[in-house]
């Protein structure tokens, strides 16, 4: 089993590889290739860096014609990202412009894998800090078993999902915090973190990301998504799970 | 026992006192230590404003209750710091107290008075309904979330409980009717109000929670503000009294309800004093010792003695002159900037109305010998022109003139003051004695055309 | 001296009119000085005043650039050492991630700590911590292949890694 740490856009991505009849010495050239194409995604995709592609594209300064190709890809992904998510994960409305990042997260994690998969090996997994993509399956496992991070207990999880594709999850860090004044107040279903299990990881990050925005609306949004699979944990401690969530013992006898 | 008498004539040519050892004279104000001490207390109230709108957004603002959260964050925070101007305002620093003199501190301490305490109501008026908003819970209940469920609310509420009661019992009509010592001593407990509720500000502000460095600035100024009233409220007043070891020595009738009161210490060639000041004294007899009131010396000491001469008006001024040698005496201070440093002119004017001829009596004694002092003694009756040979005497010795006025208010006119002194916008005037008399004189004195600057006054109240 | 009275209830007199805060306009000065400097620190931070950014969203924290780890062709070599970064303050609370490595290569990035208001709110407003059905309190003893959780404001996190990585001593 090859195991690697990158740091790279802002967080680890780590790989856990098994060559199986792919030879070694390929596998780690694959894995040292798909770290530069994150670097690369990195450099292209960076929002604090001004002289990004995409920093100039979202200030106006480059048109998606002459901007790299990517640009473009992510864009459309973007937009159908959007529509399945019944307009809650919306990066045209961030503060500062065009923000992209809930997704190419995720994208870029793919990407990586795409490139071990080219490179012939039998199983990996390639996680960009929490967005996990998925190949094969472990040595001696019939599926993979992905823990999801507890939102308020940190060296906890809140449950072990059986998984096989793509896994991403997002929280309420991102929405903003509520420090100790209870601004919104409410304490109807607020969405303490959103699982989001299918076949492709940029969207299932951004379903993730939807869903924890969406609050209250997020379960209707869940059920009514094809092909993927959520699970939602409110800040009461409620659960909800779509069908196709596939929970796990925690150890395997 | 010694008869200790202050004898004029025992001063150098220069005013300075002659003997084995003479006593120190007092630091000279240095007026830019207080506009500093302003310009930095006016640049951390703008700043405690700024870190209130700069904690707050347009979405939160939005939000139920938002607007009154941001009102009650602002009201806490500019609240709590007026409370601690106030403090440091009574916190007798001498730096501060030598130029701008604790007659106009206290004033301004009370002036400020309303500020604070409104704000903190207001603070926790604005966040309880705006909690309650934000929850969609009633008032009452909300009040009850705070109690049971945020960290250091309980110790806040009893704070905001005790200040109330002292902003009450300050208030003028219900102050007029207690003692004065249960007043000042449910005043005290404002110390307590503030140290309890500190520790909810840092728990719960939002300009605080995630931002360590404003938390750690709040609790350095705090912390600081904690040390300057102890050092310079409590200890320096103590380590003060217990180096000199003061004791009443002799009490001797100046006149039929005044007496001067003699007192001896030890190293008393250490205590820098200018002439004009007052301490606080503190006899520490069963009845008195808790009590401390100001009198101002009615001479420069004379190591290793001091005089004060005290008016019999009061049960306590009473009890002054029933002191028996021997009693202890704590002091506080020198205060007061009633001194010769005040002076921005060589020539001088010196009004003093009834018992005010004290702090006149030894402002003289620092005053250089070209002053060409004019004084004018003020009394009702004859007898109560204390220490007038003494005045003569050094007055003569600096090649002044002195006036008598005696007489009741219908007799004796106080515009009398420009004929008697031809040259008065000339001179810098010191006046002191009971309120209304230096009221009518300093209005007199601004009405001939004395300059604001040269008019300096010390007011005794009865 | 004894105390000094009030001045006369109301009546402007002169001693008061002498008293009077001729400083106001330095000290009004200074208020706004203090006011102007503090959103002045604030903008600089990077967050426009009253705008809905807060210091520490996602989008505008600048994360330190790493340089790209080489990796070696032998395998790792050396005992595995751990090191906790510095606590860093990531705007919604405090993290501290762990880092073990063996030799110069990482074999694995934890969370140490994690302290966010948020949790502390909650607690707060429920005064019971909900249990989850299927959590497990341990991730050590879970038998699991890796852990989805959703991601922290970068510049802290990266800012503790970095420093756990300078305390192993690796680049």
């Amino acid at each position: 089993m090859i195991v690697h740490t990158e740091p790279v856009m802002g967080t680890m991505v780590s790989f856990h590889v098994e060559p199986g009849e792919c030879p070694v010495k390929d596998a780690r050239a694959a894995v040292v290739s798909a770290c530069k194409k994150l670097h690369e995604l990195d450099a292209v995709f960076s929002t604090w860096k001004p002289e990004s592609p995409l920093s100039r594209f979202r200030n106006g300064l480059l048109g998606v014609q002459d901007a790299p190709s990517d640009i473009g890809l992510v864009l459309d992904m973007c937009e159908e990202a959007m529509v399945l998510s019944q307009g809650w994960f919306d990066p045209w409305a961030m503060p500062g412009g065009f923000d992209p990042t809930g997704l190419v997260k995720g994208w870029a994690t793919e990407q990586a894998l795409a490139i071990l998969r080219q490179a012939g090996v039998e199983a990996a997994m390639v996680n960009g800090g929490g967005d996990i993509a998925l190949l094969g399956l472990p040595k001696g496992q019939d599926t993979w078993r992905i823990g999801i991070r507890h939102p308020w207990r940190p060296d906890a999880l809140a449950c072990v999902l059986e998984a096989s594709t793509a896994v991403a999850t997002s929280g309420c860090y991102e929405r903003g915090p509520h420090l100790i004044n209870p601004k919104d107040g409410t304490m109807l279903f607020d969405t303490a973190s959103a699982t989001v299990v299918g076949s492709s990881l940029p969207f299932c990050d951004a379903l993730a990301t939807a869903l924890v925005v969406a609050g209250d609306d997020g379960a209707e949004l869940a059920r009514s998504l094809k092909g993927y699979d959520a699970y939602l944990i409110g800040v009461d401690g409620k659960e909800e799970a779509t069908v196709g969530v596939v929970f796990a013992e925690a150890t395997v006898v | 026992m010694t008869s200790v008498t202050f004898d004029p004539t025992l001063t150098s040519h220069r005013g300075r006192p002659r003997g084995p050892s003479s006593s120190r004279p007092g630091a000279a104000p240095r007026p830019m230590i207080a506009e500093v001490a302003l310009i930095f207390a006016g640049l951390g109230f703008g700043t405690c404003i700024g870190l209130a709108v700069t904690a707050e957004t347009w979405k939160q603002l939005a939000a139920p209750g938002g607007v009154a959260m941001f009102l009650g964050n602002l009201t806490g925070l500019a609240g709590t710091y007026l409370a601690l101007v106030m403090v440091l305002l009574v916190s007798r620093v001498p730096a501060v107290e030598r130029v701008l003199g604790q007659d106009r501190l206290l004033a301004w301490h009370r002036r400020l008075a309303p500020w604070p305490i409104s704000l903190i109501v207001a603070h926790a008026v604005l966040l309880t309904l705006a909690y309650a908003e934000a929850a969609r819970t009633g008032v009452f209940s909300q009040i009850g979330v705070f109690l049971r469920s945020y960290p250091d609310m309980v110790t806040a509420t009893i704070a905001l409980v005790v200040m109330i009661v002292i902003a009450v019992t300050s208030v003028y009509s219900v102050r007029r009717r207690l003692r004065r010592e249960r007043w000042w001593a449910v005043h005290l407990f404002m110390y307590l109000a503030l140290a309890l509720a500190f520790a909810h500000e840092i728990a719960l502000g939002p300009s605080f929670v995630g931002h360590p460095f404003t938390r750690l600035a709040w609790s350095v100024l705090w912390s600081c503000s904690a040390g300057v009233v102890l050092v310079y409220r409590f200890g320096l007043p103590v380590f003060r009294s217990l180096r000199h070891r003061l004791e009443v020595v002799e009490i001797h009738a100046e006149s039929p309800d005044t007496v001067s009161v003699i007192c001896r210490g030890r190293h008393l060639d250490r205590l820098a004093v200018s002439g004009g000041q007052f301490f606080e004294w503190r006899f520490l007899t069963r009845t008195m010792w808790w009590q401390a009131h100001p009198f101002s010396l009615s001479a420069r000491p004379r190591p290793p003695f001091l005089r004060l001469t005290v008016k019999g008006v009061g049960d306590y001024s009473s009890a002054v002159a029933k002191l028996r040698p021997g009693t202890r005496v704590a002091i506080e201070g020198p205060y007061g900037a009633f001194t010769t440093h005040a002076r921005r002119r060589r020539k001088v004017l010196l009004i003093a109305g009834g018992l005010g001829v004290t702090a006149t009596r030894s402002l003289l004694e620092d005053l250089p010998k070209d002053c060409d002092p004019v004084v004018i003694l003020r009394a009702s009756r004859a007898e109560d022109l204390v220490l007038a040979t003494e005045m003569a005497e050094l007055v003569r010795h600096r090649k002044g003139r002195v006036h008598e006025l005696v007489g009741s208010r219908k007799e004796v006119r106080i515009d009398r003051i420009a004929e008697l002194v031809p040259d008065l916008v000339d001179r810098d005037v010191f006046v002191s004695g009971p309120e209304g008399f230096v009221d009518r004189v300093v209005a007199t004195v601004l009405r001939l055309g004395v300059p604001k600057g040269s008019v300096h006054f010390e007011v005794y109240s009865l | 001296m004894t105390e000094p009275a009030r001045s006369t209830r109301g009546r402007a007199t002169s001693t008061s009119e002498l008293r009077r805060m001729n400083r106001v306009p330095a000290v009004a000065l200074a208020s706004a000085a203090g006011f102007a400097g503090i959103l002045a620190l604030h903008a600089s931070s990077g967050a426009p005043v009253l705008t809905g950014a807060r210091l520490g969203t996602p989008g505008s924290t600048v994360p330190r650039t790493t340089a790209p780890s080489t990796t070696s062709s032998l395998p790792p070599t050396g005992t595995p050492r751990a090191a906790v970064g510095t606590s860093e303050q990531y705007g919604y609370g405090v993290l501290a991630v762990k880092v073990a490595v063996r030799g110069s290569r990482i074999i694995e990035v934890s969370m140490a700590k994690l302290q966010t208001a948020e949790q502390y709110s909650q607690s707060l407003a429920q005064q019971v911590i909900p249990t989850l059905h299927n959590e497990v309190l341990s991730t050590q003893s879970a038998q699991i292949n890796g852990i989805s959780g959703a991601t922290y404001t970068s510049q802290a996190y990266a800012a503790s890694v970095q420093s756990a990585l300078d305390l192993l001593g690796v680049k």
